[in-house]
């Protein structure tokens, strides 16, 4: 009960900001101050409680703030720290000459939130395109000395076909590197060149600009990390596609970008969890729009690729192979996967012939119904 | 003691937030984000509102019924932590 108190309540917070309807203040339920202060922990949304502390929504006594501003000291170290390593990422990839776009909190945080504290985060992302992926992976190792946390199954795989890799450094910060925006098979329809082709946005972290995703694409990928992210801790990316819808994103240009990437569905689930979770207002026009997105037969089974429970890693990869667009990429994909270098397979599985086996089974277990 | 000569003023560099009782601040120059508090966040306050290292000196003075080379004195060791971390530096 307190458990549950606390994890709503937290949602409560995190919609701080939000257009929606006025509420008279909360206070923390009793016994659920601990439940309340592990989900803020959790969601990194200690800059939101406080915030909401300050507007009077949330009641708490002088201890209870003292603790939450505590939380916020710590995460928001920590979210400089990520800043740095951000800003000296982007400066030794334009040194290579290699285009990337900031994702996710760093930059959203700069672009869509009025202020960095409400918006923490846990990592750095960055975009890249496919055919400098390797070139930014080895420019990155070498210089930050951080290392892949993930082999891959086949030299190159990862820039042709995967979602991205995680390097990760001693000290624990982590860069994720993306080559498109979601794993499985929403990652394969998603009309990545349309991502560098806009007109990025400008982020300004510190003494250095940095290109970030432009509204709508960052709007898009929000609902994206929300729905498909595979994680509890969604009230973030919830709260980033409230903060990028009302912060000005067109929703004809939204729904443009997610006709041709085949995301609409994704995007109107996102705004419904929005609605809920966070008790927001939907704009109209954007409402409008993603109203018809209902989940065709394509979207079904997709979409049950990424549910929690289950092997989902392996139910995306073996979907992914059905939507890729040429048969000579199927074939790529599927030597890669179901015979991956040696390395790769000592990681997973006993041997070649365990793999080839498990690799027709998943690939017609998850074919389109 | 502090050089007055100097005008100082947040590095360009440097990352900041703030909590209603404290500034973190990163920099390249430092391993760990530093967190200030009480005085020290109000010196860094005053610096990124621009002030003079003589007014922040007075502010200090007035605030804790100090004399003026006290405040100084005071100061210097803060303005110092701050300048070696890269967080504060003269204003060109």
């Amino acid at each position: 009960m307190s458990s549950a108190a606390g994890a709503q309540l937290a949602a409560f917070v995190a919609g701080h900001g939000c257009t929606r309807e006025r509420e008279t203040p909360v206070a923390v339920p009793a016994g659920a101050w601990d439940a309340f202060v592990h989900a803020v922990v959790r969601q990194r949304i200690g800059g939101l409680a406080v915030a909401s502390v300050d507007a009077g929504e949330l009641v708490v006594d002088d201890a209870q703030h003292a603790r939450l501003v505590d939380l916020c000291e710590q995460q928001f170290a920590l979210d400089l720290k990520l800043e740095r390593l951000a800003r000296t990422a982007a400066r030794l990839l334009d040194a290579a000459g290699i285009d990337f776009r900031l994702l996710k909190g760093p930059a959203v945080a700069r672009l869509a939130y009025p202020r960095p504290e409400l918006r923490s985060f846990a990592d750095v992302d960055l975009l890249l395109p496919g055919d400098r992926f390797d070139d930014a992976v080895e420019v990155l190792c070498d210089a930050l000395a951080f290392g892949r946390r993930f082999e891959e199954p086949h030299a190159g795989f990862t820039s042709r076909f995967a979602k991205g890799v995680c390097l990760s450094a001693g000290d624990g910060l982590e860069l994720d590197l993306h080559r498109t925006l979601a794993a499985g098979p929403y990652g394969a329809t998603l009309d990545v060149d349309a991502l560098f082709a806009a007109t990025s946005a400008r982020v300004v972290i510190g003494d250095v600009t940095i290109p970030a995703l432009n509204l709508e694409h960052a709007f898009v990928h929000a609902c994206l990390h929300a729905v498909l992210g595979g994680d509890d801790r969604d009230l973030v990316s919830l709260r980033d596609v409230v903060a990028l819808a009302e912060h000005g994103a067109d929703a004809g240009a939204i729904a443009d970008y997610c006709g041709r990437s085949r995301v609409g569905p994704v995007v109107r689930l996102a705004l419904e969890r929005a609605a809920t979770r966070l008790r927001w207002a939907v704009p109209t026009e954007l409402a409008t729009h993603f109203d018809v997105a209902r989940p065709s037969r394509f979207d079904r089974w997709a979409l049950s690729t990424y549910e929690r429970d289950g092997a989902a890693y392996a139910a995306q990869a073996a979907a992914t192979f059905w939507v890729l667009p040429s048969i000579r990429d199927r074939a790529a994909y599927a030597r890669a996967l179901v015979w991956p270098d040696d390395r790769y397979l000592r990681t997973r599985d006993r041997g070649h012939l365990r793999r080839l086996s498990r690799s027709a089974s998943l690939a017609l277990r998850w074919r389109p119904r | 003691v502090t050089d007055r000569a100097i005008a100082l003023a947040p590095a360009p560099d440097v990352l900041v937030r703030h909590t209603p009782m404290s500034v973190v601040l990163c920099t390249d120059a430092v391993a760990e984000p530093m967190v200030l508090r009480d005085t020290a966040r109000t010196i860094w306050s005053a610096f990124a509102d621009g002030a003079s290292t003589e007014a922040v000196a007075a502010d200090l003075a007035r605030d804790f019924q100090l004399e003026l080379a006290e405040a100084e004195q005071a100061l210097a060791p803060v303005v110092a932590e701050l300048r070696a971390a890269g967080a504060l530096a003269p204003v060109r």
